[in-house]
C-alpha cells in the first residue's frame, strides 16, 4: 500500500512490513535498493518511510511498499496502523545480539494479531559480523511458525532478493516465479566470507532435518 | 500569583528532565519515588527502582528532546503541579525525529522537594 503522497502503479504492488528490534537493520536492509531509496515516502503522522522496492520476474514487474519505521518500536510495540493491510511481512534480528533473536516471538505475534495469514520471512542480518551470538542451527522459531528463514548481510547485499522472490512466489502463488534482472542495490560496504558463511548454509539445512527441541513453545535459551 | 509560580517551576523541571534524559539519564532516578508511578508507552511500571531501569535499558544512547509547549496547572495536594508536554524527539541513527507528549505530576515530599508521582509517556503516531 502506497503513501497518498506516493505514485501508485499499473503493475502488482503489495504492502510489506518489516518489524524486529530497533538496530537490527531493517533500514539499512531496504536502502540497499537504489531506485526505492530515490523514491520512498515519509509519512510523519503514521511515522514510517516507505519504500517502493521494484523487482523484475519472469511474469512481469512486482513492487513491495516496504513499510519502515522512524524508530518507534525502540519504546515498545508498534501501533496497529502501522500493520493494518499487510500483505507480506519480513521479521528481522541481528544474529550478533542475542536478545534480538528472543523477541522475534513478540514480533510475530503482534503482527499476527493484526495481519492473519500472510506469508512471513525471519531474516537473521549481520551474518558478515564474526562474532555471532545466535548461530545458524539455533534459529529454530521459523520452523514452529512456517515461516521462511534466510540469513543474510545488508551490507554486503548477501541474500538480499531471497526474502523478496519467496514472498512474490507465495503472493502469486506460483513457486515458478524467478527474478529475470537484478535490481541497483548499493555497492558492498563489507565483505562476506563465502566459505564461513557456506559452513553456515549447511548447519542450517542439517538443522533442519533434526526433530525441533522440545522446549516451551516460544522459548530461546 | 501562584498559577505563575507553577508555571515557573514547572518549565524548569521540565528543562532539567530533559536536560538529565538526554545527558545522564541514570541521574533521573533522583527524581522519582519508591511509589512513584510511570506509564511509558502503555507499560505501567511502579517505583524509582523499575523506572530508573526501565528508562536505562532503552535501546539507545544519547537522545535529543525538542520541546515545544510546556502547560501547567496547580493540583489539589498543595504544592503539587501538573505538567503537559509536547515536543519531538531526535534518536541518534534515525532520520526522522518523533513527535511525543508527556505529562508530569509533581508532588511536594515530606522534605520539601518536588519529586514525581505520575509520569505518563506516548509517542504520538498513527
Amino acid at each position: 500500500m502506497a503513501l497518498p503522497n506516493q505514485a501508485t502503479v499499473d503493475y502488482p504492488s503489495f504492502k510489506l512490513v518489516i518489524v524486529g528490534d530497533g538496530g537490527t537493520g531493517k533500514t539499512t536492509f531496504v536502502k540497499r535498493h537504489l531506485t526505492g531509496e530515490f523514491e520512498k515516502k515519509y509519512e510523519p503522522t503514521i511515522g514510517v518511510e516507505v519504500h517502493p522496492l521494484d523487482f523484475f520476474t519472469n511474469y512481469g514487474k512486482i513492487r513491495f511498499y516496504c513499510w519502515d519505521t522512524a524508530g518507534q518500536e525502540k519504546f515498545g510495540g508498534l501501533r496497529d496502523g502501522y500493520y493494518i493491510h499487510g500483505q507480506c511481512a519480513i521479521i528481522m534480528f541481528d544474529v550478533t545480539a542475542r536478545l534480538t533473536y528472543k523477541n522475534v516471538p513478540t514480533w510475530h505475534r503482534d503482527l499476527c494479531r493484526v495481519c492473519e495469514n500472510i506469508p512471513i520471512v525471519l531474516c537473521g542480518n549481520k551474518v558478515d559480523v564474526k562474532n555471532r551470538q545466535v548461530k545458524a542451527k539455533q534459529v529454530t522459531f521459523h520452523r514452529k511458525k512456517n515461516l521462511q528463514y534466510y540469513e543474510i548481510s545488508a551490507k554486503s547485499n548477501y541474500n538480499f532478493e531471497k526474502p523478496f522472490l519467496y514472498l512474490a512466489r507465495k503472493l502469486a502463488g506460483n513457486p515458478e516465479l524467478h527474478f529475470v534482472e537484478s535490481p541497483a542495490l548499493a555497492p558492498p560496504e563489507v565483505q562476506i566470507d563465502l566459505a564461513a558463511q557456506a559452513q553456515h548454509e549447511a548447519e542450517l539445512a542439517q538443522a533442519a532435518a533434526q526433530p525441533l527441541p522440545d522446549e516451551d513453545d516460544d522459548a530461546f535459551e | 500569583m501562584e498559577e505563575d509560580q507553577g508555571d515557573i517551576i514547572g518549565k524548569a523541571f521540565v528543562e532539567h528532565y530533559y536536560q538529565l534524559f538526554d545527558n545522564e539519564r541514570p541521574s533521573l532516578s533522583s527524581l522519582y519515588q519508591p511509589h512513584s508511578m510511570l506509564t511509558f508507552e502503555g507499560q505501567q511500571i511502579l517505583g524509582v527502582h523499575d523506572i530508573s531501569s526501565k528508562l536505562q535499558q532503552l535501546p539507545f544512547e544519547r537522545c535529543r528532546h525538542i520541546v515545544s509547549t510546556v502547560d501547567t496547572q496547580p493540583s489539589s495536594v498543595p504544592g503539587s503541579i501538573l505538567i503537559f508536554v509536547s515536543g519531538s524527539l531526535q534518536l541518534p541513527e534515525e532520520e526522522h525525529q518523533l513527535r511525543f507528549s508527556q505529562m508530569f505530576h509533581l508532588v511536594p515530599s515530606p522534605q520539601g522537594n518536588l519529586f514525581v508521582q505520575n509520569d505518563i509517556f506516548r509517542l504520538n503516531y498513527g
